[in-house]
């Protein structure tokens, strides 16, 4: 060492800046690395974290869904009701007392008793007021503002979420007497019951 | 940690997403929707309604409802898009003092902004319920052709809502996200967005991570609506020729029929041919009609001929405005409910000379891409963003040829993954490790990786030695294979740098050939399982003859040695494994005869006397008996 000095020494013994350079930049790096390594460590944690809160999260939802997973087919069985309100809907009063229909009444209750014990509910719609919550409006005639007055599709509840709402034709507020010859979608409403 | 959100804010319907899991995933609203109707009202008690709500009751309320309003945002009233537009609307649209669009809402104007604020203010809400946290960042998307000042009105819209809008970014950019494309490298993809009322064609360059439009192209007015029209209009043409009654004028009888079509367009996706049936549709003088149709993929598809060709104009007018052929497209990619149409489909494989990539749910690709966005800029997923798997299981050669799966397919990378194997023969002092690529079950049929060879083992019988391999794939990709003799903690490795392994098309095939040899491979190793069973019955069953020799009677020894020929001979001549199988039962069953027999030689020799019988069974808790070791 003491060689090293003699041999820089012309006068003035100079600070081996060299060497105190590769320290100091040997510093810096280590510095670095470190404040990466703790950045990287809490990178990890949030992750984990995040990991662990997912899969909380998703089995809750998954559990809550599991009651809705009916829907779909629900929804589709629905249409069958519909059809089947229809028929009994214009039966011939001669083919009412006939015991073969009767059969069919009672398979069309079962349906309902199937429906209801899955937790489906019939959406109060006729009369009532018009509310899009639970209603689709799918046309306005004169009546009463903002009330039901024909229901052309019922609706229904799965536990407390619409399962498919009341499609109905509200009250624009006018009275029917000045709109006699009404629309022409009211007049084929009567045709078509 | 705060969470970002990404949302497809759409001229028809809105969708909101978030990053979960490394996947952008849709929030439902709390009626359980995955689609918001980008529809504002304001009802006749002065309360504002967004979303489904306000959709439902649009019809009586028609002046005060607000939709479609993406047709007017950042742009003047007089231009002439907006002119034509506002024909089709509805209710009132003004212009203010600057010219900008002004709808009306009961007493007060307001700004596409502000309508569409509200909009966004729904969907913040019902992320914020979802996700059990406040939400203030969010990406949203804009169609490619919006220009600035259209970008500038949807930001404005997100701050006027509450959000920090991070970026507004294009609605096929955010689509290729979700599709993972901007990990591939440079491309040029072409987005195919046939939604429910517009079409748009987008081809964009990827490079480097970055996205840049070449061109756009499309039709604002085609759409899976007009599909579902052509439908209508042929079920009440076919009623009109069946019944003589023309169902147009019966309004619940033409909303019925609109379900249907709409139900037997999405059917047709996936089968050949349905039933319409629609009973009770109407009546007259004769009593009730019913309305019951076969409609086949065949017939849907020349029904619908012309709108599908539609789609063909504006992608060859895009390639062209971006100076390309069909061919230098490397993707497509499909956007919008409507592209689950076969025809579509084919009509897109034909245009661009390839197959479309949908991997990707085509109704949530925008909102998922955006999300995806979201993610990265919030800056906590940005490592984990670049999470890939490893898109074929990477295991070792065991005995027998077969390929033993230590990592399986599709495991998230990094990760790390160990098995403890042993020795096949007595004595044995190395074990090679053959590392391979694949999903076949024969080590011959996949791709090989890598070998290497741990020596030093302590020579023992066959089986005892524990040599723990050990697999771990690091987060760039690098794969690093250990193992280690548990007794002297002797090691060996390899590593195998990312990507020697199989291409991408290469691993197609290799999937394609797994499914396609799927029965046959499983065979193969089960044949292999059976030899070495057999193998390791015979091996045992000698081993055990030899501990025991004094303690066995000579009737026995025989009978076992002479099954133990047998299965040896069997297994040199490849006896066919069913009869492998039998002959190791039988086998087993006989070498239980070892084990009785010492037992009642010890008996006898006990002659009943406590004490002999006690050191007995401190003889017997040292010796192993019958233990199979498989390999």
């Amino acid at each position: 060492m003491v060689d090293e000095k003699k041999d820089d020494a012309s006068g003035v013994a100079e600070p081996n800046s060299e060497d105190g350079d590769g320290e100091k930049s040997e510093l810096e790096s280590l510095q670095a690395q470190l404040d990466e390594a703790i950045a990287e460590k809490d990178r990890y944690h949030r992750a984990y974290s995040d990991s662990v809160d997912f899969s909380r999260r998703a089995g809750e939802r998954h559990s809550a869904e599991l009651q809705y997973a009916t829907a779909p087919v629900l929804t589709q069985l629905l249409s069958s009701v519909d059809d089947l309100e229809r028929a009994f809907g214009s039966i011939p009063d001669t083919m009412l007392r006939m015991t073969w229909v009767e059969g069919i009444l009672l398979i069309y209750r079962k349906l309902q008793g199937t429906l209801e014990s899955s937790g489906v509910t019939e959406i109060e719609a006729a009369g009532a007021a018009f509310d899009p919550n639970l209603h689709e409006a799918i046309s306005r005639v004169p009546g009463p503002e903002g009330r039901i007055l024909e229901v052309l599709q019922k609706g229904y509840m799965l536990h407390d979420r619409v399962l498919r709402p009341a499609l109905v034709q509200v009250g624009d507020g006018s009275t029917s007497g000045g709109a006699s010859d009404g629309s022409e979608a009211e007049s084929a409403d009567d045709q078509a019951r | 940690m705060a969470r970002a959100i990404g949302i497809d804010l759409g001229t028809t319907n809105s969708v909101v997403a978030v990053m979960e899991g490394g996947e952008g995933t849709v929030i439902p609203t709390p009626e359980g929707n995955r689609l918001t109707p980008s529809v504002v009202a304001l009802n006749k008690n002065g309360e504002r309604l967004v979303g489904l709500v306000a959709k439902r009751q649009a019809v009586t309320n028609p002046d005060q409802t607000i939709f479609s309003v993406k047709r007017f945002i950042g742009r003047k009233q007089n231009e002439a898009d907006v002119q034509q537009d506002t024909k089709l609307v509805p209710y009132p649209v003004a212009a203010a003092p600057n010219g900008d669009v002004r709808v009306t809402m009961g007493d007060n104007q307001y700004s596409p902004q502000e309508i569409s604020a509200m909009i966004l203010q729904k969907l913040k809400a019902d992320a914020e319920t979802y996700l059990g946290e406040t939400v203030t960042d969010a990406v949203i998307t804009v169609p490619a052709y919006f220009n600035d000042s259209q970008r500038q009105a949807t930001k404005d819209a997100g701050t006027i809502a509450g959000l920090n809008v991070l970026r507004i970014i294009n609605e096929p950019t955010a689509s290729s996200l979700a599709y993972g494309l901007d990990k591939k490298g440079e491309e040029i993809i072409a987005v195919f967005d046939l939604g429910g009322g517009t079409f748009d064609i987008s081809i964009l360059e990827i490079g480097e991570g970055t996205f840049h439009v070449r061109s756009t192209a499309g039709d604002t007015h085609l759409g899976g609506d007009d599909f579902d029209n052509a439908v209508v209009d042929w079920m009440i043409d076919e009623f009109l020729k069946q019944e003589g009654i023309d169902l147009r004028s019966d309004r619940s009888a033409m909303q019925r029929l609109r379900e249907a079509a709409e139900r037997a367009k999405l059917e047709l996706s996936t089968v050949t041919q349905t039933e319409l049936n629609l009973p009770f549709i109407t009546a007259d003088a004769s009593g009730p009609k019913h309305l019951a149709m076969n409609l086949t993929r065949a017939q849907l598809e020349s029904l619908t001929a012309a709108l599908v060709e539609r789609t063909a104009g504006p992608c060859r007018q895009a390639l062209e405005d971006a100076g390309l052929s069909a061919g230098q497209v490397n993707e497509v990619i499909l956007v919008g409910g409507q592209t689950r149409m076969p025809a579509i489909q084919e009509k897109v494989t034909q245009i661009f000379q390839k197959e479309p990539n949908r991997s990707v749910n085509p109704d949530e690709a925008v909102a998922a891409g955006a999300a995806i966005q979201a993610g990265v800029l919030t800056g906590d997923v940005q490592d984990l963003l670049l999470l890939d798997v490893t898109p074929l299981s990477l295991g070792i050669e065991t005995l027998g040829g077969v390929a033993t799966p230590i990592i399986p397919r599709n495991t998230t990378i990094p990760t790390s993954k160990s098995q403890t194997f042993s020795t096949a023969a007595d004595g044995q002092t190395s074990v090679e490790i053959h590392v391979l690529q694949g999903e076949r079950s024969m080590a011959s049929d996949d791709k090989s990786l890598g070998r290497f060879m741990l020596d030093g083992i302590p020579p023992s019988p066959r089986g005892m030695p524990q040599i723990e391999v050990t697999f771990d794939i690091d987060a760039n990709g690098i794969l690093n294979v250990n193992a280690k003799d548990q007794a002297t903690n002797r090691e060996q490795k390899i590593v195998i740098q990312a990507g020697s392994g199989l291409s991408s098309d290469e691993i197609e095939q290799m999937t394609k050939d797994a499914e396609a040899h799927a029965t046959e491979d499983a065979q193969r190793r089960e044949e292999v399982e059976i030899r070495n069973t057999a193998d390791s019955a015979a091996y045992a069953a000698e081993r055990l003859l030899e501990e025991h020799k004094e303690a066995i009677t000579d009737d026995v020894r025989d009978r076992v040695q002479a099954k133990v020929t047998e299965v040896r001979q069997a297994l040199e001549q490849n006896a066919p494994a069913e009869q492998l199988r039998t002959l190791t039962e039988e086998l087993s069953r006989l070498v239980q005869e070892i084990g009785q027999s010492m037992y009642a030689q010890q008996g006898a020799d006990a002659g009943g006397a406590n004490g002999a019988s006690g050191e007995a069974s401190a003889d017997d808790s040292e010796t192993v008996e019958g233990e199979f070791r498989e390999v």
